[in-house]
């Protein structure tokens, strides 16, 4: 540790610990926490503690607790404080919805929440499905063995011998136990998350998502009937939920509800999730909600909801008053505290001791500032603004993009299977070009595609140029199954009923070569029609996924689409990207050469000839 | 009230409702999503069969309150409080699953002064 002053000095002129991060992310939610003091709006968290420690206890089946509080007032801070303190305890599991860009899906869109919640991981530092799958088999057999035992041990042992029969017999010990568990492959997908090489495919599934036939008849998964969404949703979810309460007290987060988005009829995104929280109240054995907004949203819109009482009597179970909890903004001791905590996160990590806590401000000049009574975002706002000697003269725009940058980093494997997040930063970067000249086009429009209901939803938008001579149709399509590719790759090469001159494929994997429908339409569109299929590379997505982050939460980091477009050109985030030029160019009419494989590596023997009942679960294990 | 606000977005309404409110045969409004209060529109005639290339907006009106209505509801009140006749009122619920009534505090739009 070194108490020099002058480095000390030197290290604050060049860093700031407070710039960018002035916004709870999702994914601080998940990962590095926030600097934390849990004595600030203790009420709050403390209440889902107890209520967890209720449930767990068998005192109460299901508890809804909603925080209101303005905007920047410190809701996503306590989530986060409930989800890294729940992370380090047994009982519970967390999972967190903070966007709905679906909401007339919202149930298949909280489907696939919960499953990538899950995959998140727990206090035994796996993924929580696989602390699931490890306690129902350990439940069904009398063994006692870690998610990790399993994972490097026994399944590979297993799996090498039986081949994917023993996951069929762990299914058929298991089932018995689960009476209310009417379909056997939520069990079976769940037990496939502890062999390393079908998690993947065992996580896409269990979201709701199709696989290849190939990894579908290995793992005998059948893909799931698309004819109704919404309503095998919440039967999925329901289950899902409950096979996970027998061994922990889901804790289920509703977060950034306060959008003005409204669904197909007409009603907001609050008053959605607050119908499907009382849904899953009434239908799930245990379970602890949170729901955080505005109050204005809570007066507003969820008060306005008919047969509200009902609803009330859910979202705030435990309050005699029946009305919400509220934070409260920190006082003088507060602030003080707050800022001792980031400094001392920040000197630690960059090994130099301050001459006292709150170095290089002046601690009766945070307790003045205490008396207006500061929201927590405030506080860290001016922090950022007034850490070191020379105010930062950099782009306040460049900070949150940098923040934003290193969150995707983490994520990225995610992100890349997201096809609306890809579709929506490719058409933000398109947006910024216009007027620009690129690849011999000049960018005049970036517009919706024009479809009747049945053709809604396929090819993403389309970039108008040339006078109008070159539309091009953008269709990023990131999933497996054959059936939705072929659906889409139809659409793509119709261009007279889309208005489009060009169709453009976005996509980093190869399409299954067996697949009929999808290689007829994919020739079609190089071979004949000129259309392209670009390869998408994470590296090329990150800076656009980075920005459009950025300008999604404009609001709450308070800047303009104008300073965001600003950027984008200073930077040439857009018009450098190899991506969008790519999209842009001439095309080659052949697929890239370097697409990822999207089938399951062979390493386990692919068949097993004899039936489950002749498996020996007596294998020895080699330790 | 700053009248230089520029009022960006337009609520669609009947031309018959439009009109009864101006009167102030009613207060409410039935828009087709949830409205909330504070929004500020212009009142955009809109009539099932015209399409007509030049409509002139005569008021602009601010939400003061939404409500939700479903089935459990009475219509028949809502019916006998208002202009619309029940069956109209129960092919929206039948259509939209909800209805959205929307009070609505009105302004005149050239002399931009509040009406009584």
């Amino acid at each position: 540790m070194i108490g020099n002053t002058s480095l000390i000095d030197e290290l604050i002129r060049n860093k700031n610990p407070f710039a960018g991060h002035i916004v709870v992310r999702s994914s601080q939610i998940w990962g590095k926490s926030f600097p934390d003091v849990p004595s600030i709006n203790a009420h709050a968290s403390n209440a889902v503690f107890d209520a967890v420690d209720k449930v767990s206890k068998g005192e109460r089946e299901t508890v809804g607790i909603t925080i209101i509080a303005e905007k920047g007032a410190g809701k996503s801070h306590i989530i986060s404080r409930i989800r890294h303190r729940l992370q380090t305890e047994d009982n519970a599991l967390f999972i967190y919805m903070g966007k709905y860009d679906n909401l007339n899906q919202i149930k298949y869109e909280f489907l696939q929440t919960l499953a990538s919640s899950l995959r998140a991981h727990g206090s035994k530092n796996v993924m929580q499905w696989q602390e699931i799958a490890a306690a129902l088999i350990n439940e069904a057999t009398g063994w006692d063995y870690t998610p990790q035992q399993y994972i490097q041990n026994i399944y590979p042992t297993y799996l090498k011998k039986y081949s994917t029969k023993f996951v069929d017999k762990l299914t058929e010990l298991i089932l018995p136990n689960k009476p209310d568990i009417t379909n056997p492959y939520l069990i079976k997908a769940i037990l496939w998350t502890l062999s390393s090489v079908h998690t993947n495919y065992a996580n896409y599934w269990l979201a709701g998502l199709d696989l290849t036939q190939n990894q579908a008849e290995v793992m005998g998964l059948p893909n799931y009937d698309k004819n109704d969404k919404e309503a095998e949703g919440l039967k999925t979810v329901r289950q899902i939920l409950d096979i996970i309460s027998d061994y922990k007290v889901p804790v289920i987060c509703f977060d950034e509800l306060d959008n003005t988005e409204v669904n197909e009829y007409g009603l907001l995104s609050a008053q959605l999730v607050a119908s499907l929280a009382k849904d899953l109240y009434n239908n799930l054995k245990r379970c602890v909600f949170l729901l955080a907004m505005y109050p204005g949203t809570w007066n507003e819109q969820i008060r306005a909801l008919p047969q509200v009482e009902a609803i009330i009597d859910r979202l705030v179970s435990e309050q005699l008053d029946r009305q919400p909890l509220r934070l409260n903004n920190p006082n003088a001791d507060d602030i003080v505290a707050i800022v001792s905590q980031w400094l001392q996160v920040f000197y630690e990590e960059n090994k130099v001791v301050p001459p006292h806590p709150v170095y290089p401000f002046n601690e009766d000049k945070l307790r003045e500032f205490g008396k207006s009574k500061p929201t927590i975002r405030s506080i860290l706002k001016w922090c950022a603004e007034n850490f070191g000697n020379s105010p930062t003269k950099s782009n306040p725009v460049k900070e949150y993009y940098q923040s934003e940058l290193s969150n995707i980093e983490a994520s990225i494997d995610e992100l890349i299977e997201n096809e609306e997040a890809i579709s929506k930063a490719l058409r933000l970067a398109f947006s910024s070009l216009k007027g620009e000249k690129l690849e011999g086009i000049n960018i005049e429009e970036v517009e919706d595609i024009q479809a009747k209901a049945a053709d809604k939803g396929y090819i993403d938008f389309k970039i108008i140029g040339n006078e109008s001579k070159v539309k091009i149709g953008v269709d990023v399509i990131q999933q497996s199954g054959g059936k939705a590719v072929g659906a889409a790759l139809k659409r793509l090469i119709e261009y007279e009923k889309f208005d489009i001159t060009r169709g453009c494929l976005v996509r980093s994997k190869k399409i299954n070569s067996g697949a009929s429908i999808p290689n007829k339409c994919l020739k079609q569109l190089l071979h004949h029609q000129g259309g392209e299929w670009v390869m998408l590379q994470s590296q090329d997505i990150k800076p656009l996924l980075a920005i459009w982050f950025v300008q999604r939460n404009c609001k709450s980091y308070e800047l303009t689409e104008e300073q965001i477009f600003d950027f984008i050109k200073q930077e040439k985030i857009a018009i450098s990207n190899p991506l969008v030029r790519e999209i842009l160019s001439e095309p080659s009419g052949e697929q890239p050469s370097n697409l990822t494989d999207d089938d399951l590596p062979i390493s386990i023997p692919q068949s097993f000839d004899s039936s489950s009942d002749s498996i020996d679960l007596n294998l020895p294990i080699v330790d | 009230m700053n009248l230089l606000l520029p009022i960006s977005t337009a609520l669609c309404l009947p031309t018959s409702d439009i009109a009864a409110l101006i009167q102030g045969r009613i207060i409410a409004a039935i828009p087709k999503m949830f409205i909330r209060p504070g929004q500020k529109f212009a009142l955009y005639p809109v009539d099932l069969f015209a399409i007509e290339e030049k409509v002139s907006i005569q008021a602009w009106a601010k939400c003061e309150l939404t409500q939700i209505l479903d089935e459990s509801l009475s219509l028949e009140r809502l019916s006998r409080l208002t202009i619309w006749a029940q069956d109209a009122l129960d092919k929206i619920l039948h259509q939209q699953q909800h209805i959205f009534l929307c009070y609505l505090r009105l302004y005149n739009y050239l002399s931009l002064t509040r009406y009584q």
